[in-house]
């Protein structure tokens, strides 16, 4: 093993088992998860550069997989349209479960840049200053779109949400 | 942090990636100390990530992955290591070691928080066990061991313990070592002397000595052992000797709560690795 391959070895092991375990979470389709890990780590390798000057390599996953999840279930459509009919009074999220049926498809339905927030809140227990922070955006912004997400999601499929704080 | 005072999983999953500076490592273990919720978040996402390493289809993965890489040209180089001063290092090394003194003489309401707050590995009846790590080569550098925590050879490890009654207290330990190592043996740790150490009801007790850890590599199983009256460590080693035997030698099987009689028994597993 040359020390390229024992990096990326390194990185695998540091970084791959969080990576799963959120495509798992954001997805609920087990298949897909494994494939947004190969997707995602292929992809950061490729921009090895950037990987290189990351402060945080984790953070810098977080939006790759977070993106990389977002397109999964946007391309769904068909999928997510057999979802929405088994809606219902589906649960909401919860931070220690999977997410419900319902949550992904507000995550679907809702703009990328309102979801994304929505999934660092909701799914990774962050806070405002935190998603301000890894976003580059104002933790101001943050809550107004918090709020939004919570109307959308409200007015699209019935459901209430708590903003988090 | 977030707003509700508790860790995302992002200031998590950072921490179990080493990725965190030393100040920063520090107030997260002084926080997960205290705080019960993040500490069972914590002990989720270690255990959770253990279990996905051990998944076949995680070892399989990783030559698709290079698969890929090789197909597009890519090459990553590995990067360079960032460079600390000493003045750096020696401020880092100050501040972690500010953080554990303020943990260690915090007020005895303080104390309560976290005898109340970590149940899960470290307490049991009311009796809390913290224990710190000096790293070999580190200079001070001290951190408070989590379950699961990385140790290395010759690092040493000092303890802190609270009851919530008065009793008697030592640290021992079982090694776990992978076959075909000779089977797993009891030792003494802490206090230094050949008896348990006094504890007075309510009142945390930095106990006498440190333990340099030795070569052996594996998995290691502390033992915090609370007596309701004196009692001598070789006495104590050899009831866990023998609940280790009745347990067929596994550290695994041990039933470490009821390994010592009369004895109240808390246990926080380490992993032994060969140092970076």
């Amino acid at each position: 093993m040359d020390a390229g391959d024992a990096w990326i070895e390194d990185l695998y092991q540091r970084y791959g088992p969080a990576l799963l375990r959120r495509a798992r979470t954001l997805l609920g389709d087990e298949a897909a998860a494994w494939d947004a890990v190969q997707e995602v780590f292929v992809r950061a390798l490729q921009a090895g550069g950037q990987f290189r000057h990351e402060a945080s390599p984790m953070s810098w996953l977080y939006r790759i997989t977070t993106n990389h999840c977002l397109n999964w279930l946007r391309d769904g459509g068909r999928r997510s349209q057999l979802l929405r009919e088994q809606l219902g009074a589906a649960p909401l999220p919860s931070p220690d479960g999977e997410l419900s049926v319902a949550m992904r498809e507000v995550l679907r339905l809702l703009p990328r840049e309102v979801s994304e927030i929505a999934i660092y809140s909701y799914v990774d227990r962050m806070g405002h200053d935190e998603i301000a922070a890894l976003l580059g955006l104002s933790p101001r912004t943050i809550r107004n779109r918090l709020r939004e997400f919570q109307t959308r999601a409200q007015s699209a499929l019935g459901l209430t949400l708590e903003v988090a704080t | 942090m977030n707003q509700s005072t508790h860790l995302s999983d992002l200031r998590l999953d950072q921490l179990l990636a080493g990725e965190l500076d030393p100040p920063s490592e520090a107030a997260m273990r002084a926080h997960l100390v205290a705080c019960l919720p993040c500490t069972h978040r914590h002990g989720a996402l270690l255990g959770g990530a253990a279990q996905i390493r051990s998944d076949p289809r995680f070892a399989a993965l990783r030559p698709a992955i290079r698969e890929r890489l090789a197909t597009t040209g890519a090459r990553p180089e590995r990067p360079q290591a960032r460079r600390r001063s000493w003045t750096t290092a020696m401020l880092a090394a100050c501040a972690v070691a500010a953080a554990v003194i303020v943990l260690v003489r915090r007020p005895d309401t303080a104390v309560d928080v976290r005898v109340a707050a970590s149940e899960d590995s470290r307490i049991k009846g009311g009796l809390a066990m913290n224990v710190f790590v000096r790293r070999a080569g580190a200079g001070d550098r001290v951190q408070t061991l989590l379950a699961g925590d990385p140790v290395h050879p010759g690092d040493q490890l000092r303890a802190q313990v609270r009851a919530a009654t008065r009793g008697h207290f030592g640290i021992f330990a079982v090694d776990s070592p992978p076959p075909p190592a000779p089977a797993p043996a009891v030792a003494s740790y802490l206090p230094s002397g050949a008896e348990l150490a006094a504890v007075e009801t309510g009142r945390a007790v930095l106990l006498d000595g440190a333990v340099e850890l030795d070569a052996a590599l594996g998995r290691e199983l502390l033992l915090g052992v609370l007596c309701p009256s004196p009692r001598k460590k070789e006495a104590v080693a050899a009831d866990i000797g023998a609940a280790l035997t009745a347990a067929g030698g596994d550290p695994d099987r041990l039933d470490w709560h009821r390994a010592v009689p009369e004895c109240v028994v808390t246990s926080l597993w380490l992993r032994k690795v060969a140092a970076p």
